[in-house]
């Protein structure tokens, strides 16, 4: 199938002011953008919550991340409205109007988490032929180092992130890296992604025709809470066991909780999940230990330009 | 978001805890007071001190005020250690060399307290000072009961390092005397009110003990911070490195022998902070939990021999002492220009040679570390040292010779 050729690309960083990967390699390409540079491509690199940077915090008022909602966007502009849905709505002058013809083609935004998710891909639709070419690109290129693809698509849980007033939005997590801190090898690795997604669509745009292709996906099933008494504090923390091992099987019986007497608290149910996000510390006042995932395939088919 | 949340667990019944018991140690005749520590220094260079010593919070670089003592070959200086207040012994070392004076416990420890959430973000710390606040009976000994203390409740409510300014900082005595005004910082007002409660500082009121619990993003496995004049305090964390045998624990002297105290654990008579990594702030990881409450139980357990009149005697060990700050390299417009390098990342506590690359710039090119000797880097890429523009701290690494504990008369042979 053909699709328009991309024009314009944006990279997002600092959406969380303490995930220290995207604000450092974003204020860096503002200084020198070479290599974000690709023929015939407009690549604008962009700070996107630049109070809650400075303060080096997830955010001033609220999650940036979650107020890309149509109602949100359309509230009249006020001094009391949060900083973050205030900044969202200029985000969404300069880059969209989310749902239009105008809005970018393509947002990258930049994460890092605290759990031991490697490079992870975010997918918000598992029906969009032209991302899923992109990351079976990007995962080929970055191999022997493994690239997962996170699919968010559910219905009951809507995200309105800070990408999706894009027509091509993409989540990019990369971790361990403790919010605050900036690690080389993690650095390196989002780097990667970025070049090897830009290269993708610099082929794309060429003519370069991609032929069909199959991903392997995890998807979102459900959020799980730390167990809490009645004061919803927390009476059980991630098991060692649970502890670093996103996208592993977790199968049930398996130890995911251990409370603070020593008591072991094992995964329900009957069904094999592959848990994410675990441990991740700016969940904890979500109310999320870890997601559930289940594993599935995903497949496109062969896309080119239609420029050429 | 997170409308579902599946809770439909089995409660187990699993094994307690494992706490160790306290490890017995071979027990050669206890040697008695007036010993010397002595320290095997490096032939390190060591910029001058500045004048006085600048508030925690503008601190630049360490105020290094030892160095005045000359390394002379093997480099030999003393610790005077003796009883009570009385003149120091000033042993067969010229008088060139530093004599420090401090106190030993005459008497049983009765009054110890276990703090955590000193830094709001610390996990470990916090959570144990909560539940202990809950279930105290876990610090219970047969000659005393240690009190839990959730050192800032403030900024643990919104998991923050801190609120104002950094608690363990605070414990100067400008600080502690100064008369509140309604502007000062959340953290001024709560050392005062730490220091009524287990000081105050430096009198006979004082608590006898303070363990201070905390976290670091850095890659330092079990690390002691103890004050090298505090004979008691190194002898603990001795043992504690003992029998902590099968994950890496270090000794790290933070605080220059002459300089002010200002941390939490400097209100006691003795204190010992226990800094366990890596861990992210606001995360807590189960392994690194129960590895702080057996530390600390085992602490609580010494206390109690040392009570009961056991003998801690003499023994050689190594420290880290800090020597000075390596700062980040920076934009003009003050922006990280370059990371710590992968090549020195998790490095902790192994040795950093002249010419080994310690930043990765963002262009790519390498900045090589240019000291004259060998280092020790710690609290390398500490994400709480990002504000003190802090990227390590230098230590040197020494072998101390402590002396023995005096042994205490069981209180019923008085
Ligand atoms: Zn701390």
């Amino acid at each position: 199938m053909t699709e328009k050729p991309i024009k314009k690309i944006a990279i997002f960083g600092g959406t969380h002011g303490n995930e220290l990967t995207g604000v450092s390699l974003v204020k860096h390409w503002l200084q020198d953008g070479t290599e974000i540079q690709r023929t015939g491509l407009e690549v604008k690199p962009f700070i996107t919550n630049p109070r809650a940077v400075k303060k080096c915090m997830r955010y001033i008022d609220c999650d940036l991340n979650r107020v890309f909602d149509l109602e949100n966007l359309g509230k009249k502009i006020s001094e009391d409205l949060p900083y973050e849905v205030r900044r969202a709505q200029e985000i969404n002058h300069l880059f969209g109007p989310k749902d239009s013809k105008g809005s970018y083609d393509i947002i990258f935004d930049l994460h890092n988490t605290t759990s031991n998710m490697g490079c992870t891909l975010i997918l918000e639709d598992s029906k969009n032929d032209f991302l899923i070419q992109m990351f079976h690109y990007i995962k080929t290129y970055l191999a022997p180092l493994p690239c997962y693809v996170y699919l968010i698509e559910h219905p009951s849980h809507k995200y309105a992130t800070t990408r999706s007033i894009a027509r091509y939005p993409v989540g990019i997590e990369v971790g361990p890296q403790p919010q605050g801190v900036l690690r080389a090898d993690i650095l390196d690795q989002m780097r990667k992604m970025i070049k090897h997604a830009l290269d993708f669509i610099y082929h794309f745009n060429e003519g370069k025709e991609f032929p069909p292709c199959t991903i392997e996906a995890y998807k979102i099933m459900e959020k799980v809470d730390f167990p809490r008494n009645e004061n919803g504090e927390i009476i059980a923390i991630i098991h060692p066991n649970l502890q670093d091992q996103d996208w592993k099987p977790l199968y049930p019986g398996d130890p995911v909780f251990v409370t603070l007497d020593g008591k072991t608290i094992p995964l329900g149910g009957d069904c094999t999940v592959y848990p994410v996000f675990v441990n991740e510390a700016a969940y904890y006042e979500k109310k999320e230990a870890f997601a559930k995932t289940t594993k599935l395939t995903l497949s496109a088919k062969s896309i080119h330009s239609s420029f050429h | 978001m997170g409308a579902s949340v599946q809770q439909s667990f089995i409660w187990l019944p699993a094994g307690l805890l494992p706490l160790p018991l306290p490890l017995p140690l071979p027990l050669p005749p206890p040697l008695l007071l007036k010993g010397s520590m002595t320290f095997h220094k490096g032939p390190s260079q060591r910029s001058p001190p500045p004048p006085g010593y600048p508030p925690a919070r503008q601190l630049k670089r360490w105020p290094v005020t030892w160095q005045s003592v000359k390394p002379e070959p093997p480099g030999k200086f003393v610790i005077q250690v003796f009883k009570d207040f009385q003149q120091p012994f000033t042993g067969r070392y010229p008088t060139s060399h530093r004599i420090y004076s401090m106190p030993v416990p005459q008497e049983p420890l009765r009054r110890v307290a276990v703090t955590g959430g000193t830094h709001g973000n610390e996990m470990c710390g916090v959570y144990l000072a909560r539940h202990w606040l809950q279930a105290p009976g876990e610090l219970q000994q047969p000659s005393f009961s240690a009190v839990p203390v959730l050192a800032n409740p403030a900024a643990a409510a919104v998991c923050r390092r801190h609120i104002g300014c950094d608690l363990n900082r605070s414990f100067t005595k400008a600080l502690l005397t100064a008369s509140p005004t309604p502007d000062e910082p959340y953290e001024v007002t709560r050392a005062r009110e730490l220091n009524q409660l287990l000081g105050p500082k430096n009198s006979s009121q004082a608590f006898d003990f303070v363990l201070d619990l905390h976290n670091t993003t850095a890659n330092m496995n079990t690390c002691f911070i103890v004050n090298e004049t505090d004979l008691f305090a190194m002898h603990l964390c001795h043992r504690l490195q003992l029998q902590n045998s099968e994950s890496p624990s270090w000794i790290l002297v933070y605080q220059p022998p002459e300089s002010e105290t200002f941390s939490l654990d400097s209100v006691s008579k003795h204190g010992m902070t226990i800094e366990i990594g890596p861990q992210p702030q606001g995360v807590l990881q189960a392994k690194l939990f129960y590895r702080m409450r057996s530390l600390v139980a085992s602490t609580l357990d010494l206390i109690e021999l040392f009570n009961q009149g056991t003998a801690f005697p003499a023994f050689e060990m190594e420290i880290y002492r800090l020597l000075e700050y390596m700062e980040f390299p920076r934009t003009e417009e003050g922006d990280l220009a370059g990371m710590v390098h992968p090549q020195i990342q998790d490095q902790d506590f192994k040795p950093l040679q002249p010419g080994t690359p310690i930043f990765q710039m963002f262009s790519g090119k390498d900045v090589l570390y240019e000291g004259d000797s060998t280092v020790y880097p710690v609290f390398i890429n500490e994400a709480a040292y990002y504000e003190k523009n802090i990227a390590f701290m230098k230590t040197e690494k020494l072998t101390v010779s402590v002396p023995a504990l005096p042994v205490l008369t069981p209180s019923p042979a008085h």
